[in-house]
């Protein structure tokens, strides 16, 4: 049975909703490159970074601070030009969906290369444009599930990581990533609710390493999503609940995540025609 | 994964089958590797190593107008955003160390003569500051010359830190 159209117009309007919807998040909080305006770079382990390094690129556009406000416009316009292609100008999708991607690739790159965030919180924007391109529906459906194994790939492989790397056998791992990740708040002499409830997390070592292991257990959880789509619902909510807790106990906003659940979302099933 | 996926993939359009194939062979191979990635192919490890409390932490304190900065009272990303400048100019000495011992080494390799300016930053600590300054004035909306950082070592003692001295700004250890 064909696939109809719906499925692809669902999951445009998710992301396009979910990168504004971002976007003023990013906006209050001053995550613009124009809002940075950074003054120097950084170097990571990432050899693609090195490739881009190597042009010199960063350099002209630290030297260049109006390219910081060129790059914010060519990058927040993008998924506009996706979305009138989609309704306007159909043959154009998948230009405007390989526009998109290019510019999202660097604009992120660059991104990161400054004191900014780093990259992997922003895998959405590199991989997302890509389902857009195939003209045929067939392939695009295919191509979000590829992405969908990916997200699940991402998690699950998080949680492999913990037992690879034995983090998951010290009963104090947590107390330690807590003191690591929160010391710049935990020195403040004054008195904090939020420095009192890290502090007593790390003075009861057995109820952290119990959320460590609550978020390993759901990390490996994701493997289901490779057999099984019976779990997606349960995913999407231990997914939603991991960006909390992430935001509450650890202080890591990983909203730019949240594309990935329209893969979680999108269901062929109620997309078929049927004539 | 279902290998029912790719067996659809490859007869629906074989160029889009080649191209997944060697994402997925690609991301598995860095995942195997460990060590240096390549985008979009990382390794999603983080808080995985052993992290256990230690006897001693550097820790950057940002002063305005005589004030310590509470951090506390920031958003997780504006406090990201007061902090990382200072951490990616301590690490300088780490990054170089990096550039030395595996950019120079393994560029070549590709063909590529790697152009250090392009790699290092190399700032110094009063250029750094000067600028940082500014990047904070701005960013609270402050007076610039009023800003201070120090770098603070502090002892985890009876389940508080407890303030020890002032060191260098630079004085990272490289893993």
């Amino acid at each position: 049975m064909p696939l109809t159209e719906n499925i692809r117009r669902k999951l445009l309007l998710g992301y396009v909703a979910a990168f504004y919807l971002i976007t003023a998040y990013k906006l209050v909080e001053g995550q613009f490159l124009s809002q940075f305006s950074p003054t120097f770079f950084q170097l990571s382990g990432d050899v693609f970074s090195w490739l881009l390094m190597q042009t010199g690129l960063h350099l002209w556009v630290l030297q260049h601070s109006w390219s910081f406000f060129l790059l914010d416009v060519l990058f927040y316009t993008a998924p506009l030009f996706l979305l009138t292609a989609y309704f306007f100008h159909r043959r154009l999708v998948n230009v405007a969906a390989l526009f998109m991607l290019l510019v999202n690739w660097l604009y992120v790159q660059l991104f990161v290369l400054f004191p900014t965030n780093s990259i992997e919180g922003h895998l959405a924007w590199l991989l997302f444009p890509v389902v857009f391109i195939p003209a045929s529906r067939e392939t695009f459906y295919l191509l979000v599930r590829g992405l969908k194994y990916f997200f699940l790939f991402f998690f699950f492989s998080a949680g492999v990581w913990k037992i690879r790397q034995y983090g998951i056998f010290y009963v104090d791992e947590m107390s330690g990533i807590l003191l690591q990740q929160h010391k710049e708040l935990l020195i403040h002499p004054q008195k904090h609710w939020y420095k009192n409830f890290i502090y007593w997390l790390i003075n009861h070592p057995s109820v952290s390493y119990l959320l460590y292991l609550g978020a390993t257990t759901a990390e490996l959880f994701f493997i289901t999503g490779f057999f099984t789509n019976r779990f997606n619902r349960l995913l999407i909510i231990i997914f939603v609940a991991f960006l909390i807790a992430d935001y509450v106990i650890m202080r890591i906003p990983y909203l730019e995540m949240t594309p990935f659940l329209l893969t979680l979302m999108a269901d062929k099933k109620r997309d078929i025609t049927t004539a | 994964m279902r290998f029912m996926f790719f067996k659809k993939l490859y007869r629906t359009d074989k160029r889009w089958f080649y191209v997944v194939s060697l994402f997925v062979l690609s991301q598995l191979f860095i995942f195997y590797k460990r060590g240096v990635t390549f985008a979009p192919f990382y390794n999603f490890g983080m808080y995985s190593e052993p992290i256990l409390p230690a006897e001693e932490y550097h820790v950057y304190q940002v002063w305005v107008d005589g004030q310590m900065l509470n951090f506390n009272n920031f958003s997780p990303k504006k406090a990201e955003k007061i902090l990382l400048p200072v951490y990616c100019f301590s690490d300088q000495p780490c990054k170089e160390k990096f550039f030395k011992d595996v950019i120079v080494r393994l560029l070549p390799k590709a063909g590529i003569h790697p152009v250090e300016e392009r790699f290092l930053a190399h700032k110094s600590e009063a250029d750094f500051l000067n600028e940082y300054r500014g990047y904070l004035g701005r960013t609270l909306n402050v007076d610039s010359q009023s800003i201070e950082i120090k770098n603070a070592v502090y002892r985890f003692r009876s389940g508080r830190l407890h303030f020890t001295s002032y060191t260098s700004l630079t004085s990272a250890v490289c893993p």
